[in-house]
C-alpha cells in the first residue's frame, strides 16, 4: 500500500515541477535521431550539455528542445549501444538538426551489471558474460536457462529433456563441488530466487525446475559473472558463478506497447531404435537356444507364444504426440524523466510431445521507476507468475522410461474385453489413468530506495522477496490401485525466501583523470520451506485438487502423520561487503573487494567466512603507442585473484537433527536425521583470471581470450559412513579440485554493405578438471547416486569407472574383459573396474551466424561439445542380458556362430553365461560407453521485419515476422537417443557427478515456431 | 504469515544493529524448524517413545513388512525363478555383489532400527514411567535386528565347531565408527542376552508393542536356529502355556487387522495412518495383477489337494504360474512371530531331544487337523523320528511366502543334512548375502564374504 501513496505523491510534485518551467524563450532546435539503416531510434538522448537542457526521441526519433537563446551550441546526441555525435549547431528562432548514429560494437560505455550495481564495460576487470534478452527469447525452450547454450564462453549447458518445464545442468568454468549443490546463482533484479530443482525430490522421474516459473521475454539481458573479480561481492554463494538476469524496464519516450505471439510445433529430436515384437522374440528365442534349451523359450509376465505373436504394440507412438506451442505477450514500456514504467503479461501453453504432458504459465510483471528528485529515486518490481505442470511418468518411473524399457512390443495394451492389459509395464494405461498436476505461483517483488543526500554519494535501501507455492496432486484411480477405492496424494510447498539489503556508494573524482568508486553494504537473507513434507495423502474417489472436502476429512483423519512445518530447510545469511574501485585516465583501473557472510548453516566454530577478491584491467589500447592504430582498435588486459565459497547443503547438518515422521502403531514417531559434524564450513574456492579484450580493423573482429585456474578446496562431501550405523552419508570437508580452462569468443562482420551483412560470434571453452584429494575417503564410497560414476584422485569430477571391455571371443562368443592389470580376462569382476571416461565434456561453445539482407536477417545457431563420454544405464539391459526389456536395433552386430567378429557377446538369459556377471545391473562395462561429442542446429530463424513506412501505415512499427527451427539436426555417434543428457537427478552430488549418463531419460525437443512481433 | 513477520522484523533488526555482527548472532542462530536438536528431542519420556515408535516404523517399513521375506524366500528354494532378473535375479542365484539398492537399503535400515533402539538405550535416564518396558522394547528390536541380519549375511549358527566364522558388525552404541565383523558366536552370545533381559524387562501384554512373550518366543526362534533344543522347547513352551495366545481354526486370520488370537508380535497397521506389509503386497499381491515373485509347480504339486493350505496358492488366474493368495488383502497386521511357529518348534524340539512326544504329537496333531479337516493326523505314539519328518513337512507348507524355508536349509544343514530342493549345498558362500559395498569403502580393511558357488 505504501508503494502506491508513495507513486501517487510523486506525480503530485512531477506535475508541479512541470508547472514551473513554462517561461519564455525564442529559439527552438527540432529534428530526428536515426540510426545506420535510416530507421528512427527512439529513446535516444539529446543534450546541450552547456545550459543543462536535455530530451529523448519519441518513437519516430523525433526530438524537439525548446526555450533556446539563438546562438551557437554544441549537441549531443546519444544512445546505448551507439557512439555519441557531437555537433555545433546554430541555433537561430525554428532550427533543424538530425543526427546518424552508428552503432559502437566495442562499446566501452555499455553498462554491465556487476552485482550490487553496475560498471561501464570499461571499468570492468572480472569476468562477465552477458546474453541479450532477445536471445534468450527466441528459442521455444522449456525454460528460459537453457537458451544460454551456446551463447557464452565458460557456460556449459545442458538441456535436461524433452519434458514440459524441465530444467538444464548449467556449469561455469566447470565443476568444484561433489556433495554442495554446483548451480550458479541466479539473482533477479537482485534478488536472489530459487532455483533449487530438489524441492519435489526426483518425483515421477523429474526435478522440478523453480527456473521455469520465469518469462523469457521480460528479461533484457543476462549477465554471467564468471570469476572472484565480479562474483566476488556474492561472496559464500559465489564461487558456481553468479548468473544475474535483469528484467526489462520502462524506457524513455512516448508509450510504446510491445505485442508477440508465437505458435510451434514439436516432436522428439532423436530416439534410440528398437527392435519390433518378432524379431524381440527371435532375439529371445536365440538367447534360449543358446542357453542350451530347446523348445520355446519363456516369456515374461505370462504372455504365450501366441499371444506375442499377435501382437506388435509400438510403445513410443503410443506415449508421444505432436507437441504444441504457443505463447503471447503483451507489454507497455513508457517513459519521461521522472516515471517509468514497464508492464507486461504473458501467456504461454508447451504442450510436450509426450502425451498428457504440458505446461501453461500466465505471468505478469510491471517495473516502475521513479524519480521525482535529483536526491530521491524509488523502484518496484513486481512479478508473478502462474504455472500448471501436467504431470507424467518419466524415465525410472514409466511413461516414455516404459516405453524404452519393460513394455515390451509383445505386451498388448487392451485385453480382449476390452480392459487395459496390466499384467506388466503398460504405460498407456498409466497416462490414462492417472491424474497429476503441479501448480506453481511465484512473486517475486523488490522494493528501492535511493537517497542521493550530496554529490556523488548515494544510499539505498532494498527489501526483495521470492515466494514460490508449489501444489501438486496426483490421483491414481482404483483401476490402477486394485483396492475399493483410488489414491490421492498432495504435496504443498511455499519457498519463501526475504532478503534486505543495504548499500552506500561514494565517487570521488580526484581529477578528470582519476577517480575512486566505494561501495559498502550490508545485507541479511532467510529463506525456508513450509508446508507438509510428508504431504496429504489416502484413498479416495478423485483429486484433491477437485474435492477440497474429501481432503479435509482425510486431514482429520491422518492424525499425526499430518504435520505442517513451518521453517523446514530454513537458512539465514548476515553479510558485509565492500567494493573500491580505482581508475586512472580510463587507462587502469584497479578493484579489491570483500565479504564477510555469516551463516546459520555452520555451527560455532565456522559460522563466519571472509571472500576477498582483487582484479585490475589496463586498456592497451588508450595508450599513446596504440592510441591512433588503425588497426587495433581496443585492447585490454584483464586480471583477478580471489577467494569464494560454497555453502549449497542441507541447513543443521553440523548438529544431530531430529525430525518427526509420522506415526506407528497411532503414536508419534520422532527419528534421527543425520551424523553431526560441528566442524562443517565453506567450501573455498581460489580463483585465477587473466585474459585480454580486444577489437581489431574497426572493430570488425574482436572478442575475447582468458585463462582462468579454480582451485577449491574443503570440499564438501557427503559419504564415507559406515552403514551398519544406520546412516551412509554425512557432510565433510576434505577434498581438493583443480578447473582450469581457456576461453575464446569472437566476434566479426565478415561483410558488411548497405544492404547485406554478415557476422560471426564464435565462442569455445576448454575445461580441464581433476580432483586432487578425497582425504581419507575411498573413491568407491563417493557415488554418484545411482549411477556408475566416482570421484578419483588425479581424475575429473564424475570419472566413470567401469570394467573394460575388449570384444567378443569369436570362438564362444563370450565377451573378453581386461582386469585391472591390464591382461584379458573372461571373468568378469567389478574389481576390474577402472577409470575408463569422464562425463564432462573438453570442449563446448558454440556458433551464430547472421546474415541480414534488407528486411531478412537469416540466423543459425551451432552449438556443440567435444570430447567426454556418455555412459549409457539403459544399454546395459537394452543390449546385454536378454530379459523383460526392449532391444536396441543396435544388436544386430552380435555373435551368432564360431567365427563370428561382433561387437556384442552371444546373447543370453542368464547372466552367469558370461562368466562373474552376477546381474544384469552389474553389467557395467565401457560396452556402453559412448563418445559424447555432438553439435546441433540449435536455432535456425528466418526473420522479416516490415519496413518502417509500411509499417506505420499499418500503425505499427518495428513490425518482425518469424520461422525458429530447433534442434533441427543432431550430429552424434551416439545410437541411444539424444546426445545431451541431463537425466532426473536424485541429490545435488548426482546432479554434479552424473550429467551425461543416460537412464532412460526423454529426448529433447525438435521443435518448428512461427512468430510476429511487433509495437505500436 | 507470522513467521515471515518475524524472520522480516529479524533481518531488519539484524542490519540496523549490525555493528562488529555482534546483534547478528541472533539472527544466524536459526535451525531448520522441521527437526529439533537431540537433546531436545530426547529431553522427556515422551520423546524416548516417539524414538522407540521410529524403530518399529523403520522396521516394518524396510525390513519385516515384506523384504525379510523377499530375501529369505528368494534365496530359498519355493520362488520360480526362471524370469527374475536384476537384484531379484541376482539374490534368487545366490551370488550378490557389493552392489544392488534393495540390499544396500535392507542393511541399513535395518541397522538404523538397531540406531534408534540404541538411542533409546542411552536415553533411559529421561525416562520416568516406563523404564523397564522401554529398555526391554529396544533390546528386543536390537536383538531381533541382530538376528535378521547376521542370519542373512554371514554363514548360519554351526558353520565352524566354535562359530568363530565371521558374522556381522556388533552395534550396541550410536558411536558412529567404521563397522568391524564380530564372530557368529559374539552376535549371538549378544542376542540371547538382550532377550534375556528384555523378557524380564517386558510386561505380559504391551498394546501392539514387544511383550515378555515376543521377548521368549523369539528367543525360542534364535536357539532353534542354533540347533539348541532344550532351551527352544523350554522358551516355545512357555509361550505356548502362557495361554495367552490360542490356537486358530481360520487360516485367513493370520494376516488381518487384529483378529489374529495367535500373533505374538506384530507389525500394526492403522487404516489410513500407517500401512503394514507394503511390500508383501508389492511382491506378492496376486488378486490384482501378476506379481513379480512367484512360486514353482513342484511346492504347488508337494501340497495335497485334501489340504486347506492349497488355497494359499493359485494356478488358474495366471495360465502356468503359481501365485500365492497369501497377502491378497489391501491391509493386514503382519505377525512376525505366531503360535503356530511356536508349536513347530516345540513340537520338532521335542522330537529331536526325544522326551515329551506327546506334548509334540498334540501340537502337530493340531496343525494337520486344521489343515485337512481331520482325515490326516499322526498317531499318539509315534516315533521321534517320524514326528520330527512329519513336523519339518508341516513346517514347509505352514510358513510359505513368510520367509522361513531359508533358514531351515540352513539349520538343518548345519545339522549335515542338504534339504536345498536347488540342489545347493547349505553352506555354499553365495547363501549368505555380500555386504554393500559403503560397508567395504568406508572401512578398507572390512572383510567381505565370498561370492557364488551355489551352483
Amino acid at each position: 500500500m505504501k508503494v502506491f501513496y508513495l507513486m501517487r505523491h510523486c506525480l503530485f510534485v512531477l506535475l508541479a515541477l512541470s508547472a514551473l518551467t513554462a517561461n519564455a524563450q525564442t529559439g527552438s532546435l527540432t529534428g530526428k535521431v536515426l540510426d545506420e539503416t535510416g530507421q528512427p531510434l527512439p529513446g535516444a538522448s539529446v543534450q546541450i550539455k552547456s545550459i543543462g537542457k536535455s530530451t529523448i526521441t519519441d518513437v519516430g526519433g523525433n526530438y524537439k528542445l525548446t526555450g533556446l537563446n539563438n546562438g551557437q551550441f554544441t549537441v549531443v546526441a546519444s544512445f546505448i549501444g551507439y557512439k555519441s555525435v557531437e555537433r555545433s549547431v546554430a541555433v537561430k528562432g525554428a532550427s533543424t538538426a538530425n543526427f546518424d548514429l552508428k552503432p559502437d560494437d566495442q562499446s566501452l560505455n555499455e553498462v554491465v551489471v556487476v552485482g550490487y550495481g553496475t560498471q561501464t564495460r570499461r571499468e570492468v576487470t572480472g569476468s562477465i558474460a552477458r546474453v541479450s534478452g532477445d536471445k534468450i527469447a527466441a528459442l521455444p525452450t522449456p525454460s528460459f536457462e537453457a537458451s544460454l547454450q551456446g551463447r557464452a564462453p565458460g557456460v556449459q549447458v545442458t538441456q535436461g529433456s524433452g519434458l514440459a518445464g524441465s530444467g538444464s545442468v548449467i556449469r561455469v568454468r566447470g565443476i568444484g563441488s561433489i556433495s554442495a549443490g554446483g548451480d550458479p546463482l541466479y539473482v533477479v533484479d537482485g534478488i536472489p530466487i530459487t532455483s533449487d530443482p530438489f524441492i519435489s525430490g526426483n518425483r515421477g522421474g523429474m526435478n522440478q525446475n523453480p527456473l521455469a516459473t520465469i518469462n523469457a521475454e521480460d528479461i533484457e539481458s543476462i549477465d554471467i559473472l564468471k570469476d572472484a573479480g565480479a562474483a566476488g561481492i556474492y561472496g559464500s554463494r559465489g564461487a558456481n558463478g553468479v548468473i544475474l538476469i535483469t528484467t526489462k524496464r520502462g524506457k524513455s519516450g512516448s508509450p510504446v506497447v510491445n505485442f508477440s505471439t508465437k505458435y510451434g510445433l514439436s516432436t522428439y529430436a532423436t530416439k534410440p531404435k528398437f527392435v519390433n515384437g518378432s524379431e524381440w522374440l527371435a532375439l529371445r528365442q536365440e538367447a534360449w537356444t543358446n542357453d542350451g534349451h530347446t523348445g520355446l523359450a519363456t516369456l515374461p509376465q505370462g504372455i504365450t507364444w501366441d499371444q506375442a505373436r499377435q501382437t506388435n504394440t509400438n510403445w513410443f507412438d503410443l506415449v508421444t504426440r505432436t507437441g504444441k506451442y504457443n505463447e503471447q505477450n503483451l507489454s507497455l514500456s513508457q517513459g519521461t524523466e521522472k516515471l517509468k514504467t514497464y508492464i507486461s503479461v504473458n501467456h504461454d501453453d508447451n504442450q510436450s510431445f509426450l502425451k498428457g504432458n504440458s505446461y501453461e504459465k500466465y505471468g505478469f510483471r510491471t517495473n516502475v521507476d521513479v524519480k521525482p528528485t535529483d536526491y530521491f529515486s524509488a523502484s518496484v518490481n513486481l512479478g508473478y507468475s502462474k504455472g500448471t505442470n501436467q504431470r507424467v511418468n518419466a524415465a525410472w518411473d514409466g511413461g516414455i522410461g516404459d516405453a524404452m524399457s519393460t513394455a515390451l512390443p509383445i505386451y498388448p495394451v487392451f485385453n480382449a474385453d476390452g480392459t487395459y492389459w496390466a499384467n506388466g509395464a503398460n504405460p498407456a494405461r498409466s497416462i490414462n489413468y492417472v491424474d497429476w498436476k503441479a501448480v506453481d505461483q511465484r512473486l517475486l517483488a523488490g522494493l528501492t530506495v535511493e537517497l542521493k543526500p550530496f554529490k556523488n554519494f548515494s544510499v539505498k535501501g532494498i527489501a526483495n522477496i521470492d515466494h514460490l507455492d508449489l501444489t501438486e496432486d496426483q490421483f491414481r484411480p482404483k483401476e490402477l490401485t486394485g483396492n475399493a477405492r483410488g489414491y490421492a496424494n498432495r504435496w504443498l510447498n511455499q519457498q519463501i525466501n526475504n532478503n534486505f539489503t543495504g548499500t552506500a556508494t561514494y565517487d570521488l573524482n580526484f581529477s578528470d583523470k582519476s577517480k575512486l568508486s566505494f561501495l559498502a553494504g550490508i545485507e541479511t537473507q532467510s529463506s525456508e520451506l513450509n508446508g507438509y513434507p510428508n504431504g496429504i495423502y489416502g484413498d479416495a474417489d478423485g483429486p484433491y485438487s477437485k474435492n477440497q472436502d474429501a481432503m479435509y476429512l482425510q486431514m482429520q483423519q491422518m492424525g499425526s502423520n499430518l504435520y505442517y512445518v513451518n521453517g523446514a530447510n530454513r537458512t539465514t545469511f548476515a553479510s558485509l561487503f565492500a567494493r573500491a574501485t580505482y581508475s586512472y585516465a580510463n587507462k587502469y583501473t584497479v578493484q579489491a573487494l570483500m565479504r564477510r557472510d555469516g551463516s546459520s548453516k555452520f555451527g560455532p566454530n565456522h559460522k563466519y567466512g571472509n571472500f576477498p577478491a582483487v582484479s585490475a584491467g589496463w586498456t592497451l589500447s588508450q595508450e599513446n603507442f596504440l592510441k591512433d592504430s588503425k588497426v587495433v582498435n581496443y585492447l585490454k588486459l584483464r586480471g583477478s585473484y580471489g577467494i569464494t565459497g560454497n555453502a549449497n547443503i542441507p541447513p543443521g547438518e553440523y548438529y544431530a537433527k531430529f525430525g518427526n515422521s509420522g506415526s506407528y502403531n497411532g503414536q508419534p514417531v520422532v527419528t534421527p536425521q543425520n551424523v553431526e559434524n560441528p566442524n562443517l564450513q565453506w567450501e573455498q574456492l581460489k580463483s585465477i583470471d587473466a585474459a585480454v579484450e580486444f577489437g581489431f580493423l574497426n572493430n570488425r573482429i574482436s572478442g575475447e581470450f582468458a585463462y582462468y585456474n579454480k582451485k577449491t578446496s574443503k570440499v564438501l562431501i557427503s559419504g564415507g559412513i559406515s552403514p551398519s550405523t544406520g546412516f551412509l552419508a554425512a557432510f565433510q570437508n576434505v577434498g581438493e579440485i583443480l578447473n582450469e580452462g581457456l576461453e575464446l569468443s569472437l566476434n566479426t562482420i565478415n561483410i558488411q554493405s548497405k544492404n547485406f551483412k554478415w557476422t560471426t560470434n564464435f565462442n569455445i571453452s576448454k575445461n580441464y578438471n581433476k580432483v586432487l584429494s578425497i582425504g581419507n575417503l575411498s573413491s568407491d564410497g563417493i557415488l554418484g547416486a545411482t549411477n556408475d560414476t566416482r570421484i578419483i584422485v588425479g581424475k575429473p569430477v564424475g570419472t566413470n569407472y567401469l570394467v573394460r571391455y575388449v570384444g567378443v571371443d569369436p570362438a564362444d562368443g563370450l565377451p573378453i574383459w581386461l582386469d585391472k592389470n591390464g591382461y584379458q580376462t573372461k571373468t568378469f569382476s567389478l574389481d576390474n573396474r577402472v577409470a575408463v571416461g569422464q562425463v564432462m565434456p573438453d570442449y563446448v561453445g558454440g556458433l551464430t551466424n547472421t546474415f541480414s539482407f534488407k528486411g531478412f536477417e537469416l540466423t543459425s545457431l551451432f552449438t556443440f561439445a567435444l570430447g567426454g563420454n556418455i555412459y549409457d544405464g539403459s544399454a546395459k539391459r537394452q543390449l546385454g542380458v536378454v530379459t523383460d526389456w526392449n532391444i536396441r536395433t543396435d544388436i544386430s552386430d552380435r555373435w551368432q556362430k564360431p567365427g563370428d567378429i561382433a561387437r556384442f557377446p552371444r546373447l543370453t538369459m542368464t547372466p552367469g553365461t558370461y562368466p562373474g556377471l552376477s546381474s544384469e545391473w552389474q553389467y557395467n562395462s565401457t560396452m556402453f560407453l559412448y563418445d559424447a561429442s555432438f553439435m546441433r542446429l540449435r536455432e535456425l530463424t528466418l526473420a522479416y521485419r516490415f519496413p518502417a513506412a509500411f509499417a506505420k501505415k499499418l500503425g505499427m512499427n518495428n513490425t518482425r515476422v518469424f520461422v525458429t527451427g530447433m534442434n533441427l539436426l543432431t550430429f552424434s555417434k551416439y545410437p541411444g537417443g539424444d546426445p545431451e543428457i541431463a537425466r532426473d537427478f536424485e541429490n545435488p552430488q548426482d546432479r554434479n557427478m552424473s550429467p551425461n549418463v543416460m537412464y532412460l531419460t526423454t529426448p529433447q525437443q525438435k521443435s518448428v515456431t512461427f512468430g510476429l512481433s511487433t509495437s505500436f | 504469515m507470522k513467521s515471515n513477520i518475524k524472520i522480516f522484523t529479524g533481518g531488519v533488526l539484524c542490519l540496523l544493529v549490525l555493528a562488529g555482527f555482534a546483534g547478528c548472532k541472533k539472527f544466524l542462530d536459526a535451525p531448520p524448524l522441521n527437526t529439533v536438536t537431540k537433546a531436545e528431542a530426547l529431553k522427556d519420556e515422551a520423546g524416548v517413545v516417539a524414538v522407540m515408535n521410529g524403530a518399529y516404523q523403520i522396521m516394518n517399513g524396510s525390513i519385516l513388512g515384506g523384504k525379510y521375506q523377499v530375501f529369505a524366500e528368494l534365496m530359498a528354494d519355493n520362488i520360480d525363478g526362471t524370469t527374475l532378473n536384476t537384484d531379484f535375479g541376482e539374490i534368487y542365484n545366490r551370488k550378490t555383489s557389493i552392489f544392488g539398492d534393495y540390499k544396500k537399503y535392507f542393511y541399513q535400515d535395518n541397522y538404523q532400527a538397531n540406531y534408534r533402539a540404541n538411542t533409546v538405550l542411552e536415553n533411559l535416564g529421561v525416562v520416568v514411567n516406563k523404564k523397564d518396558d522401554l529398555e526391554g522394547q529396544a533390546r528386543f528390536v536390537r536383538a531381533f535386528a541382530h538376528f535378521v541380519a547376521v542370519r542373512l549375511f554371514a554363514q548360519p549358527y554351526g558353520y565352524t565347531p566354535n562359530n568363530d566364522h565371521l558374522g556381522i558388525p556388533l552395534r550396541l552404541t550410536t558411536e558412529v565408527t567404521p563397522g568391524v565383523r564380530a564372530t557368529v558366536k559374539q552376535v549371538y552370545d549378544q542376542i540371547i542376552a538382550d532377550l534375556k533381559i528384555a523378557e524380564n524387562k517386558l510386561g505380559a501384554t504391551n498394546g501392539g508393542y514387544p511383550t515378555k512373550w515376543a521377548a521368549k518366543a523369539l528367543l525360542a526362534r534364535v536357539y532353534f536356529s542354533m540347533n539348541d533344543f532344550t532351551n527352544a522347547y523350554a522358551y516355545a513352551d512357555q509361550v505356548i502355556s502362557s495361554g495367552q495366545f490360542t490356537f486358530e481354526t481360520d487360516y485367513s486370520k493370520r494376516f488381518s487387522e487384529g483378529q489374529s488370537t495367535e500373533a505374538i508380535f506384530q507389525m500394526i497397521n492403522t487404516p489410513g495412518a500407517y500401512d503394514a506389509g507394503g511390500e508383501l503386497r508389492s511382491q506378492f499381491r496376486s488378486d490384482i495383477n501378476l506379481p513379480t515373485l512367484r512360486f514353482t509347480q513342484q511346492l504347488f504339486s508337494s501340497i495335497s489337494s485334501g489340504d486347506a493350505r492349497k488355497a494359499w496358492f493359485n494356478n488358474v488366474k495366471y495360465p502356468g504360474l503359481v501365485v500365492t493368495t497369501k497377502y491378497n488383502k489391501e491391509r493386514f497386521n503382519v505377525p512376525m512371530i505366531h503360535l503356530t511357529e511356536m508349536k513347530l518348534i516345540r513340537a520338532e524340539s521335542a522330537a529331536e531331544l526325544n522326551t515329551n512326544l506327546t506334548v509334540a504329537v498334540n501340537d502337530i496333531n493340531d496343525i494337520m487337523n486344521r489343515a485337512y479337516g481331520g482325515i490326516r493326523t499322526i498317531p499318539a505314539n509315534s516315533s521321534a523320528s517320524l514326528i520330527r519328518t512329519t513336523v519339518r513337512a508341516e513346517r514347509a507348507i505352514e510358513m510359505v511366502a513368510e520367509g522361513d524355508r531359508l533358514y531351515e536349509i540352513k539349520r538343518i544343514g548345519a545339522r549335515g543334512e542338504n534339504i536345498d530342493k536347488r540342489g545347493a549345498v547349505w553352506n555354499c558362500p553365495g547363501l549368505a548375502l555380500q555386504f554393500p559395498q559403503e560397508e567395504i569403502s568406508s572401512n578398507t580393511s572390512f572383510i567381505r564374504n565370498p561370492e557364488g558357488g551355489c551352483n
